[in-house]
């Protein structure tokens, strides 16, 4: 009976230390686990897209086409990661990307929206560069980077996407805090003018200024469309008015966008947050 | 060892290896996974922070460094950067402890290098890479803290620890108690086994369940009924050896004490020829007993001690000839002797059956009887002979013993008419050596009739 308790005990013991020895164990796998993952030296290459052939900087930035439009407009609006790079060859660098947004700016000088009044103000710039991988795909063709140059004034922010090979501003968002300004209909469309004539394009004979005025809770919202050019491009534009309370102040923000071909009758009503294109 | 603790040892075994194991997977996957994306996030926030830098840097700045020093802390996740010249010197730094240029080591202009170094205490990720911009180069380490990534390590070591030795701890109460259920059936069945052998032998266990328990409680009474019956038959057979030894003893001791006695009368005394006479007859009388005793004795020994091969022969030829040598005998005495036996083929040992016979229908003379009948037909397989006769009957109580060596109902007259009490015994082992069984039917003032059956061979008719 006694040799069957000292085993017993000795069973008890055995159990404990396997428990106990067990985990110092891991633990002491763990840290040296840590060990090794803190010493972890990696490397990131820059500029992995290669073009197919050596480019001609001298060459003038190629045309796209209402379909090459469409596709780049679409990869934007994808919601996979922003992958930062060096400018590749044949884009923009930061210097010249720069002073194209600059450009844009004061392209609204007098027409529409004020804008060139940034350009004389003391303002930081931001400026990157990247494409939109999605899935974490290779890199894209060169077409598809954007340089993003954020402007801050002292109460404007403006937000441009800039097509990284033809430095066009695709985008815009502009963002004022300003008290008694009030943004109308007539500025609007006066704006829309801007933008169409720095794009390089001229209104067509099938114009159709449709404009409404909703006013839902406090805000002003203002659509118009026109329709421009043979190329079947549509230049979209939404202005929206927000009362915030309690200060009364009076905010307003304007996007501008580059729309791919599609019926014109289906951006009629749409909101800003909820852009969606067909080719 | 107790099976509590070797079920104990087994489960902290299993239930260690396995809570370990996965614990540490779990841990170490989480942990590489969260230094991956922070790494990633740094990397990013280099590439996003680079650029800024190239913008700082594009009007061409007077003083570089109070240029830098004013987008430091704007930069890297942490808001720590540190600065060098184009020939590695350290323009400036934010960092907790001064950097060694060493974390420059491999960066070029085309690649970024990140690697994780501990600086007072604390784990840093180093995003180094070269910038160059308007004619100016400069080299950036970001530097993010990654103390909430190894604290969240800690944690969940310090969460799987209290969650490891709760399990192990809940583990073996559970085990207690499934030990003392299981091994309850066990320890019932253990007592139940040693109250058999402290004599017990009725002692059975009820079988309430199907599984291997009740299974087990089932072969266990089986074996208890094999041991009673066992101990039963070895405890009448040591009784009945007892009892013939005794017996023997008492037959044998019986007759020389009368030879004995009349031999040392003749000895002693000068005794008249009629005194001699009578005491040479009781002597010879004796010496005849004993004769009789010693060959009955010799002929059970000879039955328990062979092996008899049984032959097939005629029962009725067999009765008819058996009968036919009683006839003379049963005539003197005066005893009428009817033999009815049907024709069949039995298997039997010719002298044997004689003997058998012989044996009962001796019991049926000393019993007084005038009148012997001797029946045999087939009943059911097997060809049964029955004697019956018309003598004083044996009383009930004394059937089931009268089988028995030197067993005597009446034993004075027995031993009057030479009886050893062996001739039944002798008639049942027969009986036993041809597959069968004497049964006795009497009463008393009216008559016996012993039945015995034997194996048909092939060619029997059947009566019944």
């Amino acid at each position: 009976m006694n040799k069957r308790n000292i085993y017993t005990a000795i069973g008890v013991a055995l159990s404990f230390l396997i428990a106990i020895g067990g985990w110092t164990l891991t633990n002491a796998l763990i840290d040296r686990k840590s060990d090794v993952l803190l010493s972890v030296t990696g490397i990131t290459h820059n500029n992995i897209y290669v073009p197919p052939d050596e480019p001609d900087e001298d060459a003038p930035a190629p045309e796209l086409s209402g379909e090459e439009i469409a596709a780049v407009l679409r990869n934007w609006e994808n919601t996979a990661i922003e992958q930062f790079h060096e400018p590749f060859a044949g884009q923009l660098t930061m210097e010249q990307a720069i002073e194209q947004a600059k450009a844009c700016l004061a392209s609204f000088d007098g027409q529409g929206v004020n804008l060139a009044f940034m350009l004389d103000a003391d303002m930081a710039i931001s400026p990157y560069l990247c494409q939109n991988l999605p899935g974490g795909m290779a890199f894209l063709v060169p077409i598809y980077s954007y340089w993003t140059v954020i402007l801050y004034g002292s109460d404007t922010v403006v937000t441009m996407k800039l097509n990284a090979v033809t430095g066009q501003v695709w985008q815009m968002r502009v963002s004022r805090l300003a008290a008694e300004s009030q943004f109308t209909t007539s500025g609007a469309y006066d704006t829309l003018l801007a933008y169409s004539s720095y794009l390089g394009l001229e209104a067509g004979e099938d114009r159709d200024a449709g404009i409404g005025r909703d006013r839902i809770d406090g805000r002003h919202k203002i659509d118009a469309s026109i329709s421009v050019g043979d190329a079947g491009l549509y230049i979209w534009f939404i202005g929206e008015g927000r009362l915030t309370s309690p200060d009364s102040i009076y905010a307003w923000e304007f996007a501008l966008y580059l729309t791919p071909d599609g019926p014109f009758s289906l951006y009629r009503n749409y909101s800003v947050d909820s852009a969606e294109f067909t080719s | 060892m107790r099976l509590f603790a070797k079920y104990f040892l087994c489960a902290a075994l299993v239930i260690s290896v396995a809570l370990l194991f996965s614990g540490y997977r779990l841990i170490t996957y989480s942990y590489e996974n969260a230094v991956r994306r922070e790494t990633e996030r740094a990397v990013r926030q280099y590439q996003y922070d680079k650029f800024t830098v190239q913008a700082a840097l594009i009007p061409k700045p007077d003083d570089l460094m109070e240029t830098l020093r004013g987008l430091a802390p704007d930069l890297s996740v942490s808001g720590l950067s540190a600065f060098f010249a184009e020939d590695r010197s350290l323009l400036y730094s934010n960092l907790p402890a001064e950097p060694d240029t060493a974390i420059l080591d491999g960066v070029r202009a085309d690649a970024v290098i990140n690697r994780i170094q501990t600086v007072d205490g604390r784990s840093y990720i180093f995003v180094c890479g070269q910038i160059t911009q308007s004619g100016v180069t400069v080299y950036m380490a970001a530097a993010t803290d990654m103390s909430s990534v190894t604290g969240q390590k800690d944690e969940m070591v310090r969460g799987f620890v209290s969650v490891y030795f709760t399990t192990l701890g809940i583990s073996a109460a559970v085990i207690l108690i499934l030990c003392e259920f299981l091994t309850r059936p066990v320890m019932r069945i253990n007592r139940a086994a040693k109250r058999i052998a402290r004599g017990r032998y009725n002692e059975r266990l009820p079988v309430s369940r199907g599984d291997e328990i009740g299974e087990l409680a089932g072969s266990f009474n089986m074996m208890a009924e094999a041991v009673e019956e066992k101990i039963t038959a070895l405890s009448e057979n040591a009784r009945q050896k007892e009892d013939f030894t005794a017996n023997f003893a008492h037959e044998l001791k019986t007759p020389l004490t009368s030879i004995i006695g009349y031999a040392d009368m003749l000895y002693q005394k000068a005794l008249p020829p009629e005194q001699v006479r009578d005491a040479a007859w009781y002597i010879l009388n004796e010496g005849l007993r004993l004769e009789a005793l010693s060959l009955k004795l010799m002929d059970l020994i000879v039955l328990n001690r062979q092996d008899f091969v049984l032959e097939e022969m005629p029962a009725e030829e067999l009765l008819a000839d058996i009968a036919g040598g009683l006839k003379p005998v049963l005539e003197e005495r005066k005893v009428g002797l009817r033999v009815a036996a049907g024709p069949a083929y039995i298997k039997a040992d010719y002298d044997l059956i004689k003997t058998l016979l012989l044996n009962l229908i001796d019991n049926a003379l000393k019993a007084g009887c005038n009148q012997i009948e001797i029946e045999g037909k087939v009943s059911g397989g097997r060809y049964c002979v029955s004697i019956a006769d018309n003598g004083r009957g044996i009383p009930a109580s004394e059937l089931t013993r009268i089988t028995e060596a030197f067993y005597m109902v009446d034993k004075s007259r027995s031993r009057k008419q030479h009886g050893a009490g062996l001739g039944l015994a002798l008639a049942a082992r027969i009986a036993e050596i041809h597959g069968g069984a004497l049964e006795f039917a009497s009463r008393e003032g009216v008559g016996t009739v012993v039945k015995i059956s034997f194996i048909c061979a092939a060619g029997g008719d059947e009566d019944e």
